[in-house]
């Protein structure tokens, strides 16, 4: 089933899980419209990780899988926060999958 | 398992014999070499022959439409891949100085690039 | 018990992909326990079921699924490699008998298990 995402009065082109195909498209209140499609809340904590994800991206040119996304995290935000257990409670789905998903990026092709 | 051997520590050896935009073949030992890294095993990374060209500073893959994987030997420390070596004869056959755009790359005469590749349990070639 | 793993990255239509069935089967036959085969680049083709190739050349697919069901050899496809190449994995109407859709995570499992890994 095909989603339409619908911002501004634009159809922004997304795949077929709701990921956008242009990553520049991506802005702060784009992420709040697909968020709320999906019927999740973003939080300052979730906006913590959703920006850091996406610097990652556009640093690294890739989407940090999970253990490389904590170890990054943990120069960044200190020990607390660079843990998988915090960043699925803020992210159920995995935080691989939704940050990025929100972050406005690719969907990750690694199956992990 | 038993028989470990004494190498074993060392994991994976992967070497890059190709050039970064000619092939996929550099791209696709990467995503191994990630996986590796995330799964928390030991990855060494290999380049000789046209491989060197994969650490090779100021270049741009978006200039021929090409997703740039390089950017991604940047990350490297987030997957605990400390080991990047490159084989020094490759280097000058090709008249290449020794500008990385990444750090800690080891450049190894070849004999003590065949050593350290054999201290792997296992290598793959791309 | 010594183990091995086989890296296939050639397609069906390679005179390499022939080399690593006969290197396999007499591994096999001499009673040596090949923990599975995992198939990345174009090697993944082999899992494609719309591959035909002339009847009068060699069948490598046959020759896996030969292999699979008379050792129970596991044929594994990375995912990310076949979607790329028209593979789709959502279910198993394209994917050939006897090949199992795995990621390269199996890899990893191959590699940390076998004794030895040997690449075609």
């Amino acid at each position: 089933m095909a989603i339409v995402l619908t911002f501004n009065d634009n159809i922004i082109p997304t795949d077929k899980q709701g990921y956008l195909l242009d990553h520049l498209l991506w802005q702060k209140e784009l992420a709040v419209v697909m968020a709320k499609n999906d019927e999740f809340v973003l939080t300052d904590a979730h906006w913590e990780i959703i920006n850091f994800v996406r610097q990652f991206y556009l640093t690294y040119n890739t989407s940090p899988a999970i253990r490389a996304l904590t170890k990054a995290m943990k120069n960044e935000f200190g020990e607390a926060k660079a843990s998988s257990r915090y960043l699925y409670k803020l992210f159920p789905e995995g935080p691989a999958k939704q940050a990025t998903k929100y972050a406005g990026l690719p969907k990750p092709a690694r199956c992990i | 398992m038993n028989s470990t051997t004494n190498n074993t520590e060392y994991g994976l050896a992967i070497i890059n014999s190709k050039a970064p935009f000619s092939s996929n073949h550099g791209k696709d030992a990467l995503d191994i070499a990630l996986i590796f890294g995330s799964f928390e095993q030991q990855v060494s990374l290999f380049f000789q022959g046209d491989g060197v060209y994969q650490l090779i500073a100021n270049q741009d893959a978006t200039l021929v439409s090409i997703k740039d994987y390089l950017k991604t030997f940047a990350a490297f420390e987030f997957y605990d891949i400390e080991n990047v070596y490159v084989c020094q004869q490759s280097l000058s056959n090709r008249k290449l100085s020794e500008k990385f755009h990444v750090e800690n790359v080891q450049v190894l005469a070849s004999n003590e690039f065949r050593t350290a590749v054999n201290k792997h349990q296992h290598v793959l070639r791309f | 018990m010594k183990t091995l793993a086989v890296v296939v990255t050639t397609p069906p239509y390679s005179p390499l992909t022939i080399t690593a069935i006969n290197y396999l089967e007499a591994a096999l036959a001499t009673g040596v326990n090949v923990i599975g085969v995992f198939f990345y680049q174009d090697g993944v083709m082999h899992a494609n079921k719309h591959i035909n190739i002339a009847s009068d050349e060699y069948q490598a697919i046959k020759q896996w699924q030969n292999l699979h069901t008379r050792y129970q050899l596991p044929l594994h496809i990375c995912i990310t490699a076949a979607e790329k190449r028209g593979i789709t994995c959502d279910d198993n109407a394209q994917i050939n008998a006897g090949f199992t859709v795995s990621g390269l995570g199996e890899l990893v499992e191959l590699t940390t298990k076998a004794s030895r890994v040997v690449q075609f």
